[in-house]
């Protein structure tokens, strides 16, 4: 896996003209009021980026070749899916730090701090999950076809947003009623619900691509 | 055997591989035949990288697919279709090979690179054809791997270059316990390199032979029509008509030399043997000989 892990990060610093737009993330901290929205930008590129990778691996045939590895087929998944996670805690930690000292020095106090801390926690959670979305999607259809896929699966999404909202309607349910009891919980209670999800999703997505992975023909 | 290939099948849409083949410690077996005769496939089969219908194979007396990480470092691939990204350099991959196999030999490699002439930080993408072919070969080779699975590996190099990386493979096989099994369409690469030869056709092996019995004892009838009524055909292994009569295909020259001072005997290479086995008629196998599966 070490070796799979090294020819990412290799990769990665092959990419810099991409790396560009991290940055553009910590600029957004400073021009808004609050840091969210830069840090939820940078985490979201960064894990777009981590996932793109796949593309290189695939280019002229080479995963041919990286399954002659000994690393093999499953830990070519796993350095996936811990390449991505390492990168997102790394930057994740940056990123809220950065917010946390820039609140602190608009005078914005500690909850304020908390606040960045457990959003970031959220955002993070929510990025890597977005990422093991994408990364059985694009093991299973390779990346070109993948792209139509994520569409067709956002459209799936949307539609059925509006069925939901529509039987919600149908049947007089009230969808008040799970937000109100959202709002309830605390911040810190929320964070820990997101990344308790997130995790569960990202071990179910690895299995899922590990499932793909060692049906592939090469 | 360090490789066991038993009657394995796979089946595509319009073409099916069925193939046995075997290779023992310290040989090199050479695989030869015309494009889209299966070389690949059967290559991506015994590697697990695709499916077979049915079959087995065995690599150092195991499942490709249970090959523990420390067995599949002692396996050297290459592929002439194939090899890392683009975007990196050797610099790169030199990292990414000191991290995968413990016994990679860095000074060794990077060596063989400058003595090949190949740059540390360019990209392999920007490499011409034949530098990316020298640098697969030579990761391949540099870590002690006890089989070599090249496929066409000399693909795009010069007459220069390939005699220099077939010297080398002949250098590395001075170590004992090491096996090679390499596949060309460039026959004369074979016929000096290799101890057994199995020649493959529409997925399916037409020949299997020690070399130098190929060399030495199969030979080309070049016949009339009225000679080729008189002659023996019981050594016979395929028969091809041309404007002056026929050309015959033998794997007993001697035979013929000494019972037909008239007619015309050449030593076959293989590429004549390649040649007659697609593009002539088969004939049915005679009784006499050996280490010989031909249809």
């Amino acid at each position: 896996m070490k070796g799979f892990l090294i020819k990412d990060y290799r990769l990665l610093l092959a990419q810099r003209n991409l790396l560009v737009i991290f940055p553009i993330g910590i600029i957004f901290m400073f021009t808004n009021d609050t840091p969210v929205m830069g840090i939820s930008y940078s985490l979201y590129v960064l894990v777009f980026i981590c996932t793109s990778l796949l593309s290189y691996d695939t280019f002229d045939n080479g995963m041919t070749h990286l399954m002659t590895l000994p690393g093999g087929r499953k830990n070519y998944v796993t350095a996936k899916y811990a390449f991505t996670i390492l990168n997102a805690s790394l930057a994740a930690l940056l990123l809220s730090t950065i917010g946390s000292v820039l609140e602190l020095s608009r005078g914005h106090g500690i909850p304020s701090v908390q606040e960045t801390y457990i959003g970031t926690l959220m955002l993070y959670a929510l990025a890597l999950s977005f990422a093991f979305i994408i990364l059985p999607i694009q093991l299973k259809y390779g990346p070109e076809k993948s792209r139509i896929v994520m569409l067709i699966l956002f459209a799936a999404v949307f539609l059925g947003g509006m069925l939901v909202s529509f039987l919600s309607e149908k049947l007089h349910l009230n969808p008040d009623v799970f937000m109100n009891r959202l709002n309830q919980l605390s911040l810190g209670a929320i964070a820990v619900m997101v990344v308790l999800l997130a995790a569960l999703f990202t071990i179910i997505s690895w299995c899922i691509s590990q499932k793909i992975m060692s049906k592939l023909e090469f | 055997m360090i490789l066991n290939v038993d009657n394995i099948t796979k089946k595509y849409k319009d073409f099916t591989l069925n193939c046995t083949l075997s290779l023992p410690e310290g040989r090199i077996t050479g695989i030869v035949g015309q494009n889209g005769a299966g070389k690949s496939t059967l290559f991506k089969s015994i590697l697990n990288l695709t499916n077979t219908d049915s079959g087995s194979i065995e690599i150092f007396g195991k499942d490709p697919a249970a090959l523990s990480h420390r067995e599949r470092e002692q396996i050297g691939v290459v592929f002439s279709d194939s090899g890392f990204s683009g975007y990196l350099t050797v610099k790169d991959v030199t990292a990414i090979m000191k991290a995968s196999y413990e016994n990679f030999n860095k000074e060794e490699f990077l060596s063989r690179l400058e003595h090949f002439d190949i740059p540390l930080t360019k990209k392999i993408k920007d490499f011409s054809t034949g530098m990316k072919a020298k640098l697969k070969l030579l990761l391949a080779m540099s870590y002690d791997a006890r089989l070599l699975i090249l496929d066409e590996p000399t693909l795009g190099l010069d007459v220069v270059a390939r005699k220099e990386l077939l010297d080398l493979l002949r250098s590395y096989m001075e170590t004992e316990g090491r096996s090679i099994l390499i596949s060309s369409h460039i026959a004369s690469d074979l016929e000096t390199l290799c101890d057994d030869l199995y020649l493959i056709h529409k997925g399916r092996i037409y020949l299997h032979e020690d070399t130098d019995v190929l060399l030495d004892q199969y030979g080309l009838l070049k016949v009339t029509k009225s000679q080729f009524e008189s002659l023996d055909k019981t050594y016979l292994l395929s028969i091809k008509e041309e404007t002056f009569g026929c050309e015959c295909l033998t794997n007993q020259r001697q035979f013929y030399a000494d019972h037909y001072p008239d007619i015309i005997i050449e030593r076959s290479h293989i590429d004549d043997l390649l040649t007659l086995t697609i593009l002539g008629k088969q004939v049915t196998v005679p009784q006499k000989c050996s280490h010989k599966e031909v249809l």
